[in-house]
């Protein structure tokens, strides 16, 4: 594919290099990581992440959206969204990441520039409570049918409480902490205290 | 009504001759895939039932439960896992310390009673036992960091051999933090601690960077910690879970880190125990670590303790066997400070006689009998008596106790275990070349492996399965050291003994031969009717559960009891007196 102001991205001998200098060029200096000679890693500013998206889909080789996920990050109060996009005849890919507030958790939708984002954000929405105004089938369960609780995938989630609430013990399991275990069996005893 | 209605009902009737389009799965085995997370599979040779897993799951499907027959050095915990609650997410195989749980990729299990579902892997077999594949821990993946945060050293290597200054560096507050950081809790350390220190408890303490509770827990059980965080045997790491793929923890300096917060101990220290003792006196004979941790434990419930000690300072082989460039004697006297300021009395220069003895047994409640192994078993080799062949144990009291000690331009030192090398690196502080002759191979020495090493790169020349044949004296005052290659024999089952090959002979010229196989016990101070009626076959001393002897009111430990012979051993000896005797004057607390 031709980009008037750098040439035909085909050509070069290191996409992954060329990329990153034409997003740097056209949009910012954002933090690159080369993790592997097919896969760089760009953190993005959430203001920037949809027209890099955009250009990238209308303009560059990178056509394909191959994953969207998302992580929490508890202690910073973000979550992240990371796509990853793809060039499917360079076999090159792009982990784009973006950091949210994790309070407000909202991101704006790539539906209309990939349809299959529709279910990415569906699930996202679902196991993270991040919403997606405008998605099509925000807030309809993905998995989790009749699921009242905090979205599971939040690292507050309790999941042992909750485990203990939906499928409570049943009677005959017993279990021994082998450090107090061991204590007891070999006679572990103190002198002072 | 359309047509198309009412046929409908009769048509559905073509479908029952059809194919059904579903799979019957409970018929038709279909395999998972090659990294399927199916049932659990557990190695159950390998397993050391740490219970790293039921720690991480996070939906407590397993519980640790015990197992008839469980491994030496286990806790004797295999998992069980629920899967009313297992969720497949393989946490528990991923951060599994020794490899030995997996997810096989059998999927499929049919029952009518949900109760059945719930099994300890290896042990309740299952078909899927030895599947293959199914879901395993990526090699070189590890949930807990496998590297030892590395201890720093004094000085360059060439530099060591230059100075009795202590060798080991120690941790920093952020080294001891990171290394305690990759403890998972499991207590194995503590079965295998002789005196089954709380080891998880205070290296969870060193974690959180409080360092006084660590202390504490250490000095529960052991009265000489920061010796044992210098020199400990420490068998606690052998068994370390992390250690089955990685190294293990630094148990031993991280003890060290903890007990060197405080030059003044008696600040941070509490013990709130009964005054049980007062009124009772005990008279302990030998200051070696099994005494003083009798005196000590006694001395705080209120016992009026002596120590009698032989030297002129105690601390026994933990004094006079090892150098000071691994155990500096003001570390050893902190320890002691609080000893006598917590109550002991202790009387050096003090050797106890026969007659004297019979005035303790008068004139104390009990006594302890700690006096260790002080008798150097010989070369068992011609000229085993020539001036200039020496016992090491010898050599290492008189070295401690300040007296010169000669070793000449190159000394041979004949054995492998800590006193040996031991003996080797002050021989090389003295100047001299010095080889290690031992009679098998490297890797059955006995010596703590870092003391090996740290030989070796102190320019200690390593000579193995080297039988020495005799000792000639050589002109000029030297000696040929005449030795014979071995050959390693295995015969049944336990480890290969080293068998002389005929006819060759090998000769070094040396100026001194230090000889370190081993030392017996040594009785004579006793009366003789005590003697006779507590020891035994070997010269050393029997006792019962209680640490006591055949001697009604007489203790004992260490060295001449147990088999080990190490320092924690000891001190488990004398924390079993203080028990025995607590519990032979009748003040123990009734069932």
């Amino acid at each position: 594919m031709f980009d008037i102001n750098h040439g035909n991205l085909d050509d070069s001998p290191d996409v992954g290099q060329e990329i990153v200098r034409r997003i740097h060029d056209r949009f910012g200096d954002f933090p690159a990581r080369f993790q592997k000679a097919d896969l760089v890693r760009l953190d993005v500013p959430q203001k920037d992440i949809i027209p890099v998206l955009s250009w990238l889909r209308t303009e560059t080789p990178f056509v394909q959206l191959t994953h969207l996920t998302a992580v929490d990050w508890l202690e910073d109060g973000q979550f992240e969204l990371m796509y990853l996009v793809t060039a499917p005849d360079l076999m090159v890919s792009l982990h784009l990441c973006v950091r949210l507030d994790r309070a407000k958790a909202e991101a704006e939708s790539v539906f209309n520039l990939w349809l299959q984002a529709e279910t990415y954000e569906q699930e996202i929405n679902e196991m993270f409570g991040i919403h997606f105004p405008g998605s099509p089938r925000q807030g309809v369960p993905f998995i989790l049918e009749g699921w009242r609780d905090m979205p599971p995938m939040r690292r507050d989630f309790d999941t042992v409480a909750y485990c203990d609430r939906t499928h409570p013990v049943r009677p005959g399991r017993e279990h021994q902490d082998s450090r107090v275990y061991v204590g007891r069996k070999f006679g572990e005893k103190g002198y002072l205290k | 009504m359309s047509l198309k209605n009412v046929i409908a009902p009769f048509s559905a009737w073509a479908r029952a001759v059809q194919k059904p389009f579903t799979v019957p799965t409970a018929e038709t085995f279909r395999p998972g895939a090659d990294r399927y997370r199916g049932w659990h599979i557990n190695d159950t040779e390998q397993c050391i039932g740490c219970g790293t897993c039921s720690d991480i799951c996070q939906n407590s499907a397993i519980d640790m439960k015990p197992v008839d027959e469980p491994n030496k050095g286990d806790s004797g915990l295999r998992p069980l896992v629920d899967y009313g609650r297992c969720c497949w997410c393989a946490l528990c195989v991923d951060v599994c310390p020794s490899g030995s749980l997996g997810l096989s990729s059998n999927y499929i299990w049919i029952d009518r009673d949900p109760d059945v579902f719930r099994y300890i892997p290896g042990v309740d077999r299952k078909e899927w036992d030895s599947d293959e594949k199914g879901w395993r821990k990526d090699d070189g993946f590890n949930l807990v960091d496998p590297d030892r945060v590395p201890m720093p050293m004094m000085m360059p290597v060439e530099d060591r051999v230059k100075t009795w200054a202590e060798v080991v560096l120690g941790y920093t507050e952020a080294e001891a933090r990171a290394e305690a950081a990759r403890c998972v809790e499991c207590g194995l350390c503590v079965a295998a601690c002789p005196a089954h220190m709380h080891i998880p408890d205070y290296i969870a303490a060193i974690r959180d960077g409080h360092y006084d509770v660590a202390v504490n827990h250490i000095y529960d059980n052991n009265p000489l910690p920061e010796m044992c965080g210098k020199v400990c045997t420490r068998r606690c790491e052998d068994v370390c879970s992390i250690g089955v793929n990685g190294d293990p923890l630094a148990i031993r300096w991280l003890k060290r880190f903890a007990t060197e917060q405080f030059s003044d101990l008696s600040a941070v220290l509490s013990h709130e125990q009964p005054q049980i003792g007062t009124g009772k006196s005990v008279a302990v004979i030998g200051g070696g670590p099994g005494g003083l941790t009798t005196a000590f434990y006694l001395a705080v419930r209120g016992f009026k303790v002596t120590v009698f000690e032989a030297l002129p300072q105690v601390g026994g082989a933990t004094f006079f066997g090892i150098p000071k460039y691994r155990f500096p004697l003001g570390s050893l006297e902190k320890q002691i400070k609080l000893m006598t300021d917590w109550g002991v009395e202790i009387k050096t220069n003090h050797k106890v006689e026969p007659d004297e003895f019979k005035q303790l047994q008068q004139d104390y409640d009990a006594i302890y009998i700690g006096t260790g192994l002080l008798k150097p078993s010989s070369l068992r080799a011609e000229g085993e008596d020539l001036p200039g062949v020496m016992p090491a144990i010898e050599m290492l009291i008189d070295h401690h106790l300040g007296k010169t000690v000669e070793v000449g331009q190159h000394v041979v030192v004949v054995g492998g275990g800590n006193v040996a090398i031991d003996a080797a690196r002050i021989s090389r502080r003295l100047g001299a070349e010095v080889t290690i002759a031992y009679r098998r191979r490297l890797e059955d020495m006995p010596a703590d492996y870092e003391e090996i090493e740290d030989a070796e790169a102190e320019g200690v020349h390593l000579m193995t399965q080297n039988i020495p044949l005799r000792v000639e004296q050589l002109p000029g005052g030297r000696l040929d050291f005449i030795w014979g290659p071995a050959e390693m024999i295995s015969e049944g089952g336990g480890r290969p003994r080293p068998k002389l090959i005929e006819g060759i002979e090998n000769h070094l010229a040396v100026d001194k031969v230090i000889v370190a196989i081993g030392q017996k016990p040594d009785l004579r101070w006793l009366p003789a009717d005590v003697a006779e009626q507590i020891s035994n076959s070997w010269g050393g001393i029997t006792c019962d559960e209680n640490g006591m002897t055949a001697a009604p009111g007489v203790f004992a430990g260490g060295d001449l009891v147990n088999s080990t012979a190490d320092a924690i051993s000891a001190i488990a000896d004398g924390l079993k007196a203080v028990d025995g005797i607590i519990n032979y004057l009748g003040l123990g607390t009734k069932p």
